[in-house]
């Protein structure tokens, strides 16, 4: 007893910790700040774009720019620049691919308006946020909704999911991965996305 | 669209990547070193792995309330409810309602921190505390905490009285206990702090924590705390004590709205009573002050006490509108 020391112990060590944010405070933020704006960027991006796939290349682009930025210094506040990096990659675009329509034009005019829309409340009660969970499960087909609750719920593994269910380990581990995407789409943007791109 | 981009990977395809790996990496079984480098591996290929990696995270962590949620004996049951041959959809249907009615019952659910919340027990009083990430706080009688969190970090001020913490330890988000000039931080564990006016009790009863106070300097003195140990902190100074963890556990039976005591002085009986009515104790005399006494009694039953310290004990009794004077 008695030593002096610095608080070290039992912290976990930061991966790629280097100049500017480490890589725990960029998540931190990316998961606070960032996450709850999807559903106002990917609405955003839709008006703009042509097929969902698009949406979703546009998504990960400004996903990207948000991050290289933000191991520079975490910007405060987030939501304008997430909105000025989509609205730079929208406008880049368009003149890469010479397609300046007047719709477009319009549709980045309107889209300065729904910017100041207010956001996903982050305030959330623990409650609201069990019942928007439930509503999530609710909304997941089936089958995820099954492998999901024995995983979350009941905190089973895949081998044991699979030997209640009957069914193959890769299947359990197919509906768990499909079943987690829809999720993120369902509580990201309230809009499920079943059954994956791929 | 675009031409593909090395730098910028197909959306959907990571997406599905990133949560093949999680769903690998959150199973209890078959994850080992050479997994986890690989998925480093894979996360530093691109941002894009990251950001779907996060996101998806992000999604997976906040079913985790629904693991919070749902107790040991609870899961037990829903486990065996789902061993009968009730059809899937029942099943579920059964997840949820329960779900539903932890969520009602569970008043005094804590909204997930950002500013710092307050909440006080009456002297008498008990309250138990369910944080969002698993971790429960109980207040014991007169007692007042400040809670605040974030993505780093939770902290709870102990202003006055006595709380029981059983953390859920996450070394990214550390769980710190400050009282007055002393911090606890928790190291996975279940603890007792007990503040009064003038002193601080930590008693551990399971897993790890740190001690901290200020030094004569301008550092701090840490001591580590192991199940047993028992930290008395006056103003300048903090003495170990080493006992058996059952005894610890002694100390816990105000949960059940008990007090234990074995051989303690009638003084310090008094003012443990004391903590827990409005009408108080007094016991007058050298002799009276130092009897010992041992036993189980209900915290918030004084009279019951008074009873029988004059029967048993045969000590004079005299039981006034708002305290109770016990001489000998």
């Amino acid at each position: 007893m008695g030593d002096t020391s610095d608080i070290d112990c039992g912290e976990t060590t930061l991966r790629r910790a280097g100049e500017g944010a480490s890589t725990a405070e960029v998540k931190a933020w990316f998961v606070r700040e960032v996450l709850p704006l999807e559903a106002t960027l990917v609405q955003f991006l839709r008006k703009a774009s042509r097929s969902a796939a698009d949406v979703e290349d546009l998504r990960q682009e400004v996903y990207m720019r948000m991050f290289e930025t933000a191991r520079k210094e975490i910007p405060e506040p987030t939501k304008p620049l997430l909105f000025r990096i989509a609205r730079h990659l929208l406008i880049d675009r368009a003149r890469r691919e010479q397609i300046v329509s007047i719709e477009a034009v319009e549709n980045l005019e309107a889209l300065n308006l729904a910017i100041d829309e207010p956001g996903p409340d982050r305030t959330v009660i623990a409650r609201e946020e069990l019942r928007r969970m439930q509503a999530a499960l609710d909304k997941l087909p089936r089958r995820y909704r099954i492998a999901v609750v024995m995983r979350k719920v009941e905190g089973l593994t895949t081998r044991e999911i699979a030997q209640r269910l009957g069914i193959a380990e890769k299947t359990v581990e197919k509906h768990l991965t499909e079943g987690v995407r829809a999720l993120a789409n369902i509580l990201y943007r309230d809009r499920p996305e079943l059954g994956g791109a791929s | 669209m675009n031409a593909p981009n090395l730098s910028q990977p197909n959306p959907a395809e990571a997406e599905a990547r990133a949560a093949e790996w999680l769903i690998r990496q959150r199973d209890a079984t078959g994850w080992c070193a050479e997994d986890a480098s690989a998925l480093e591996a894979w996360l530093d290929e691109s941002p894009a792995h990251l950001m779907a990696y996060w996101r998806l995270e992000a999604a997976w962590e906040r079913a985790d309330r629904l693991t919070a949620l749902s107790t040991q004996s609870k899961a037990g049951m829903l486990l065996r409810a789902s061993r009968r041959a009730a059809p899937m959809a029942m099943r579920i249907a059964a997840v949820l309602v329960l779900l539903g009615g932890v969520a009602i019952g569970a008043s005094m659910m804590l909204p997930r921190p950002q500013a710092a919340s307050i909440y006080k027990t009456a002297v008498g009083g008990r309250e138990v505390l369910s944080l969002p990430d698993g971790s429960k706080i109980e207040l014991n009688t007169d007692t007042e905490v400040r809670i605040a969190g974030n993505a780093k970090q939770r902290r709870v001020w102990l202003e006055k009285g006595e709380v029981f913490l059983q953390i859920k330890h996450d070394p990214n988000r550390e769980f710190i206990v400050l009282a007055g000039n002393r911090r606890i931080v928790d190291l996975g564990t279940k603890f007792i702090v007990r503040r009064d006016a003038d002193r601080l009790e930590v008693s551990l009863l399971e897993g790890r924590a740190r001690l901290e106070a200020p030094d004569d300097g301008d550092g701090t003195k840490s001591i580590e705390l192991e199940p047993g140990d028992l930290a008395i902190a006056s103003a300048n100074q903090t003495t170990l004590w080493k006992k058996p963890v059952a005894a610890l556990a002694d100390t816990l039976a105000w949960r059940r709205g008990l007090l234990v005591f074995d051989s303690t002085p009638l003084a310090e009986v008094a003012a443990e009573f004391n903590r827990y009515n409005r009408k108080k104790l007094v016991v007058r005399g050298d002799a009276a002050e130092k009897l010992a006494i041992g036993g189980h009694f209900q915290a918030d039953n004084v009279e019951t006490f008074a009873r029988v310290a004059q029967s048993v004990l045969g000590l004079h009794v005299e039981n006034k509108a708002d305290v109770i004077v016990i001489t000998r």
